[in-house]
């Protein structure tokens, strides 16, 4: 995990996140796709205790900021 | 495309994650001082998202490739002249990280009538140079560059501003974010030859 500074989207799990839902969504595909995609991609890490937390927090700003809602919930959760 | 107000219930797993201190054991591992600070910003994107959410925004699609492989392109310099390049590859990257990238073989060329395919190949590629431009502000990174006089050995080995040699694999189909960046740039390697 790398970080760069204090903010959420300073560490390289949250950016990838939100850099990937975009994409996503810039791809065309709906917020569920999106959601679906970001889901699958970080699979294996929701479940650790420093990256899980991170993955939920930006994928729900993330889509606040899109004003998309969440349409599944995560795994393991 | 689905838009909507975010789900309540995610909302309030975010911030109850928040609130927890899921996020900090590492940052108490960095100091004290360290952790407040994260602590911090994460308050503010807690009362980020106990607020209305924005208007639902429009994703803007990547755009298309303009270009085709072995295009010859007349390109309209800052001075009001023409210069001409072909595209010797134009790809992006599929996945997160993937690097994109757009190759462009220059003319030695700048004037005011376009010269046509025969004209050009009579005046030969530019010389001596190459100009890369990457954009790392582009999601995926987008690379744009002018290989003079020769074709690269390989489109997946090329070096940034930094001197870094980035990787990646890559698919067709190439955006043109930097695209506004070339006209200028080239002009000024033309001038620099005496063109």
């Amino acid at each position: 995990m790398g970080t760069w500074g204090y903010g959420l989207f300073a560490d390289d799990v949250a950016a990838d996140v939100r850099m990937m839902y975009e994409q996503a969504l810039k791809d065309g595909v709906t917020d569920r796709e999106a959601t679906a995609r970001v889901l699958e991609k970080f699979s294996s890490h929701i479940s650790d205790p420093d990256e899980g937390p991170l993955i939920e927090i930006a994928l729900a700003v993330t889509q606040w900021t899109w004003a998309v809602p969440i349409r599944r919930p995560l795994p393991g959760r | 495309m689905d838009v909507g107000r975010p789900d309540p219930a995610a909302i309030a797993r975010a911030v109850s994650l928040i609130d927890s201190g899921a996020t900090l054991p590492r940052w108490r591992e960095a100091g004290k001082t360290e952790a407040a600070k994260h602590a911090a910003a994460l308050a503010k994107v807690r009362a980020e998202l106990l607020q209305a959410p924005p208007a639902p925004r429009v994703a803007r699609a990547m755009p298309k490739n303009p270009f085709a492989l072995g295009d010859f392109v007349e390109v309209r310099l800052p001075s009001g002249k023409l210069a001409a390049i072909r595209i010797v590859s134009a790809r992006i990257g599929k996945s997160a990280g993937d690097i994109s990238l757009v190759v462009m073989t220059a003319y030695a060329f700048r004037g005011d009538r376009w010269p046509g395919r025969e004209g050009l190949e009579a005046l030969g590629l530019l010389k001596n140079s190459e100009l890369t431009w990457y954009d790392d502000a582009a999601r995926p990174p987008l690379v744009w560059m002018v290989a003079g006089g020769r074709a690269p050995r390989t489109i997946y080995n090329v070096r940034d501003h930094g001197g870094d040699v980035m990787t990646g694999e890559a698919v067709e189909n190439a955006g043109v974010s930097l695209w506004r960046h070339v006209p200028a740039r080239l002009e000024a390697v033309l001038l620099s030859q005496g063109l």
